[in-house]
């Protein structure tokens, strides 16, 4: 059950910090797990009033507001024409339309969930997180962290990487069993693993993958495949998730093959 | 029992239910739409255990929580056991509750009742009961329950009513072996040979509105108890018992249900709130959340199946052997008459020398049983069409030529169906058409698309029955109102499945009016007639024939009452719908109008008649379903691309109706075949207790189901209809497994197939070559 | 502790003491709503699917405080468009037992937005309705009537660009 004391909706990023300093604060996001298990949170800080629903773009990239929701990020023709529709293909299979409009990028990316397609995508984009006291965090570092008494304002991506996006999931729209976002800019290519269904974790991939045969894909594939661990649980055990990583990898490479170019 | 003579106007017709307005409008027709506000909420304390005895409780702190009305424990209760299964009396379900146990049999087994003026003090004096408990050692892998030495139910005052063959100090809820010929023998002769062991699980029905139910006092201190049920009259009984008060101070109704698939024909949430308003005198609501239903309800039997069948050399299938193990949990609901279903029904698809059909219903410590639209026949198909598609796969044979020499065909007596004859049979012509859907010539067994994935196709037949011969009662009671419209009430529950409406087809039809003049009632002990209720696939076929009854017998009251208006004899006389007239000289009629009014006038007998009805015999519906499925072998995923469906449901009352059962059920089927898994834990609890764990398909899961009738026309039935509710869920199983076995050579004789156990499955049959 | 919170229900300015960790599922149903059916708890069947500010969104797991400012719809701000598609399923048998189709046709009512030219192929109706499960129907009957509904609004929307031709 739920227990909130107190609820906020603050009209400055200051003040928004000031109150998650408090102790038992937390920050809303889409709050779609909210409702699962036991939680008491003495502030709860709705960020909805601060205008951080945007996608911004430039020459260089994307800024999105950490309250932009998945369902915008899935419609948003511009973001999806930059990285091969990835954005569509990662938040797709997510529940539903109605869920996908509540949840929030920076929801997805704070929670650092084990099962999240969001936090895969953005690692293999080498995205960046901003943090309202800490400033510009890159992903790959703060997927590592957890519980910052900060803010997430936004995150920002670069348009220097092109991106296959794959995942495998028992139905349609369930938690993946394995998540894969293989990644390719100037330096190089890299995959990033999640759902597995521990928190997504980034794989350099080697820099003279061009040309290669699927049988050497394959196994450059599943060395990455085996490169971290993977759990159990009921949507498939290790070797599974292992075995479909493997797959995975080896089919975003060849799908950037079929993209062609470099970002 | 005749037919009816005069044409069908409406049945056979695509007639939108009648409720279709207020739902899809939102009206608030369901049981808490309409509870009271000032209901207490009541919540319960369940066993975090499998297995335990509880040393003490106490009660004392969750007591003092401000609005709590009342906390109740075993010590409260009555001690009478009883059964919560919906059955007609003597229940074959062995009385082995009581409405708190001191032995909780189960993790999610109710260990105290908490009611409280509001759900936060509710849940707040949930976690301050404390209770001691003995943790006893559990019975959880159903194998190794028959004669273990721990007993689920060791007490005393257990009883069993019927002769099921249980023995509650063998673990054992039913048990039983039925032959004909000599089955051994003919299988040892056999030149063909299958031996196989299958694996269902217990799925979910997952109905969308949870278990729920509230209660009041009436004005003469009855209890009235409204309930998401399919059972009003067996309810009735079944609160008498627990209660250990009488039937006449219970009054039971049913608004509109949010689906039910048998989880309702368990009295799962019920007793709870039941006990709290007839102790504290105050209305009580409580509602199951997701997660009771999931871990605390009727999910279907968990059952292995050994299938032995034999073929001679000339392709005739010459013996089926099946023995059932079925898990009921912790109790026996429905446990000893699901599993006849498991042999019942699949046997006696097939003509054979000899049969034999044995089991054993097992008590463990896990979540009780009910009752799954399939109701055992489910398991039963799954098992015995695979092991059908493995024999045929070792003779070389083709599975539908294989099929249609050996089927059951009209005409033909079905020993293993309680010797019953198949008088409406059109199996063959469901399975040609089936397999010209899906396109078996051209794809059969196997192709190889381009992308790498293959695709398969396989098939299935499956029956069920209609009603429970010689036990069943539908009855219907129709009134003529005083425009000369008709008040027809009903006992059975519509849960959506549309009987209100099919129901009310057969009377306008019989009766020659426009479907408008039926107004139709159900369900209220007070004032339904007595129907056993709505399940066994009962309504369409056993209430239906009550209707065509009961209109007969109101068309000769609306002529007697006519004869003694016109002064002329009964039996000259003719009801056209709207009027009665002289044969001879149709100048000479009273209208309908004039009669109703006439019956409210100076009259001294009701134009009203009630009839009821009952079958010596369950006429089974049949089907064939046809799957293609597709699989990326490098990732193991599948995918059932396309479901085919050919049906004998008899005469098809209201077709809308009769295709949705059908593409509902199949659907059902496909998630029980591919995605419905239920894992416990090693103690005994119950990982997929939400949505998120426990995956149904949704749109996106298939790519087409499409369905066909094939009516035969059972002459037994009304307007010649059979059943349509739970043979449409148990071809997918078999159907699918036979499919991917097709498309990758691989059998899977365990449910659901998922795409890491073909994965798997792949890998190993790779590192084999 | 609760919040005062001012919102736009079904057309009309509502205002409410709600306390801060109420869904706004249980919030409306207390004020009336009926239609708003509660089926799983956990984000994952759609059957409370509300509208916010016109999109739809889970009431079971939206905090109700957050409604503030916001305009709430449900069905029952929406009878005669819920008669409609209510028809097209009644044609098909589709409603079945009828629970989960409020939160079906509230998100059915979104696809005009979604679909500004009312023509969602088959692929689409079934990827956007994925998240409002049914366990009666297998889904056949909605995607039937779903189409007709769509092929009737265009019918419509023609019909009325030649009259004013």
């Amino acid at each position: 059950m739920l227990h909130i004391n107190h609820y906020y909706r603050p009209d400055t990023l200051e003040e928004a910090w000031q109150l998650r300093q408090k102790r038992g604060s937390a920050v809303l996001g889409g709050t779609g797990w909210l409702r699962l298990g036991e939680h008491t949170i003495q502030h709860a800080i709705d960020l909805s009033s601060l205008g951080l629903d945007y996608i911004r773009e430039d020459e260089n990239g994307f800024l999105i507001g950490a309250m932009t929701t998945l369902r915008t990020l899935e419609c948003c023709k511009e973001l999806n024409d930059a990285f091969d529709g990835g954005f569509v293909k990662a938040v797709e299979h997510i529940v539903g339309v109605q869920f996908r409009n509540c949840a929030t990028i920076g929801g997805s990316v704070y929670g650092r969930f084990g099962f999240s397609d969001v936090l895969t995508l953005l690692l293999a984009l080498d995205a960046e997180v901003h943090l309202y006291r800490e400033g510009w965090v890159p992903i790959v570092k703060f997927a590592k962290r957890s519980g910052e008494a900060d803010i997430l304002t936004e995150i920002r991506i670069r348009k220097n990487r092109r991106v296959a996006y794959l995942s495998e999931r028992l139905n349609a729209n369930d938690f993946p069993a394995c998540a894969v976002a293989v990644s390719r800019g100037e330096e190089g290519w890299q995959c990033v693993i999640g759902a597995r269904p521990c928190r997504a974790k980034l794989v350099k991939l080697p820099d003279d993958l061009d040309g290669c045969d699927r049988f050497v894909l394959q196994k450059i594939a599943q060395k990455a495949a085996g490169s971290v661990t993977y759990g159990g649980g009921m949507r498939g055990g290790p070797a599974y998730r292992q075995a479909v990583a493997a797959v995975l990898i080896r089919r975003g490479i060849e799908a950037l093959y079929e993209k062609g170019g470099q970002a | 029992m005749s037919n009816p003579t005069k044409p069908a106007r409406l049945v056979g017709g695509r007639i939108r239910k009648k409720d279709w307005e207020a739902l899809t409008t939102g009206q608030p027709v369901y049981t808490d739409d309409i509870a009271p506000d000032n209901c207490l909420i009541v919540k319960l304390l369940r066993s975090p255990h499998a297995h335990a005895r509880i040393r003490s409780i106490n009660t004392a702190i969750a007591k003092k929580v401000p609005g709590v009305e009342a906390v109740y424990t075993w010590e409260d209760v009555p001690k009478r056991r009883f059964t919560l299964a919906g059955q007609t009396y003597p229940e074959p379900s062995a009385y082995d509750r009581l409405i708190l146990d001191r032995e909780v049999r189960h993790v999610g087994d109710p260990v105290a009742i908490i009611a409280a003026e509001t759900e936060e003090a509710a849940l707040k004096a949930v976690k301050l009961v404390k209770v001691d408990y003995e943790v006893l050692p559990a019975v959880l892998d159903f194998h190794t329950a028959k004669d273990n030495p721990v007993l689920v139910h060791p007490e005393e005052d257990w009883k069993a009513l019927c002769e099921v063959g249980a023995d509650n100090k063998r673990n054992l809820v039913a048990s039983d072996c039925i032959e004909e010929g000599d089955p051994e023998a003919v299988y040892a002769a056999c030149a063909y040979k299958v031996d196989e062991t299958y694996h269902t699980k217990a799925n979910q029905q997952a109905m969308m509105e949870t278990f729920r139910t509230w209660c009041q006092k009436d004005v003469y201190g009855r209890l009235m108890v409204v309930s998401s049920t399919q059972i009003v009259f067996h309810l009735r009984r079944i609160l008498a018992g627990a209660l250990d008060i009488p039937k006449s101070k219970i009054r039971v109704l049913k608004p509109r249900i949010g689906g039910g698939f048998g989880a309702k024909q368990t009295s799962v949430s019920e007793i709870y709130p039941a006990f709290v308003t007839w102790k504290t005198g105050k209305p009580s609501k409580l509602v199951y959340t997701r997660y009771e239903s999931q871990i605390a309800s009727s999910p279907r039997h968990e059952m292995e199946l050994r299938v032995r069948a034999g073929a001679d050399e000339n392709g005739k299938l010459k013996v089926l052997m099946v023995h059932t193990l079925s898990n009921s949990g912790g109790y026996a609901e429905h446990g000893p008459t699901t599993v006849g279903l498991s042999g019942h029904k699949s046997i006696p698809l097939y003509q054979t020398d000899a049969f034999r059909f044995s089991y054993d219903v097992v008590y463990t410590n896990r979540m009780s049983s009910g009752a799954y639209r399939g109701y055992g026949a489910t398991q039963g198909i799954f098992a015995v069409e695979s092991a059908i598609d493995e024999l045929v796969k070792k003779m070389g044979d083709d599975p539908v030529a294989f099929r249609l020499r050996n089927m059951t065909h009209e005409g033909d007596k079905m020993p293993a169906y309680y010797g019953e004859i198949s008088l409406s049979n059109t199996l063959d012509q469901c399975l040609q058409k089936a397999a010209d859907m899906i396109g078996w010539k051209d794809k059969y067994p196997r192709r190889v698309l381009e992308n790498g994935h293959i695709r398969g196709v396989g098939l299935a037949l499956d029956m069920q029955g209609s009603g429970i011969s010689g036990v069943d009662v539908g009855s219907v009671t129709i009134r003529v109102m005083d425009d000369g419209s008709y008040n027809m009430l009903l006992g059975c529950a519509d849960m959506g499945t549309g009987c209100d409406t099919i129901l009310a087809q057969m009377a306008a039809d019989m009766l020659d009016c426009p479907l408008e003049n039926i107004a139709v009632f159900s369900a209220d002990t007070d004032l339904s007639p007595y129907d056993s209720g709505s399940y066994a696939s009962s309504t369409t076929y056993i209430t239906g024939m009550a209707c065509v009854k009961c209109c007969k017998e109101l068309i000769g009251k609306i002529i007697a009452a006519a004869a003694d208006m016109l002064g002329k004899p009964a039996a000259g006389l003719e009801f056209d719908g709207e009027k009665v007239f002289a044969t001879d000289d149709p100048a000479q009629s009273v209208s309908l109008k004039e009669i109703s009014y006439h019956a409210q006038c100076g009259n001294s007998s009701p134009l009203e008649a009630t009839a009821s009805h009952s079958s010596p015999t369950s006429p089974p519906p049949f089907m064939c379903g046809a799957a293609e499925v597709d699989i990326d072998p490098e990732t193991g995923a599948v995918k059932v691309v396309e479901f085919d469906a050919a049906v004998d449901c008899g005469t098809v009352v209201n077709e809308n109706l009769a295709r949705v059962q059908a593409e509902g059920g199949i659907l059902q089927g496909i998630g029980m075949a591919t995605t419905e898994d239920i894992i416990y834990d090693g103690k005994g609890r119950l990982v997929n207790n939400s949505f998120m764990q426990y995956r149904m398909p949704t749109k996106e899961d298939f790519g087409k189901i499409r369905v066909e009738f094939c009516p035969s026309f059972e002459p037994s039935g009304p307007f010649g209809a059979k059943s349509i509710g739970e043979v449409v869920i148990n071809t997918p199983s078999p159907a699918i497994a036979n499919a991917i076995e097709n498309a990758i050579g691989i059998r899977f004789r365990e449910l659901p197939i998922t795409p890491e156990k073909i994965l798997t499955a792949l890998q190993k049959k790779e590192n084999g070559r | 502790m609760n919040k005062t919170v001012t919102f736009t229900l079904n057309g009309k300015k509502v205002t409410r003491e709600l306390p801060c960790d109420q869904f706004l599922l249980e919030a409306l149903r207390e004020m009336g709503c009926k239609s708003v059916k509660r089926g799983c708890e956990t984000s994952a069947c759609g059957l409370c699917t509300v509208w916010l500010d016109e999109k739809p969104v889970l009431s079971c797991t939206t905090l109700a405080v957050r409604a503030d400012g916001h305009r709430v719809t449900t069905l029952e701000g929406l009878q005669d468009e819920a008669r409609v598609i209510g028809g097209y399923l009644a044609d098909e048998g589709g409603e079945q037992c009828g629970f989960c189709s409020p939160g079906l046709i509230m998100n059915i009512l979104s696809m005009e937005k979604a679909f500004p030219k009312l023509d969602p192929t088959e692929a689409e109706i079934r990827h956007y309705l994925e998240g409002n499960l049914c366990r009666c129907s297998g889904y056949e009957s909605h995607i039937r009537a779903v189409t007709n509904y769509f092929a009737a609004k265009r019918k419509a929307r023609d019909a009325g660009k030649e009259e004013t031709r």
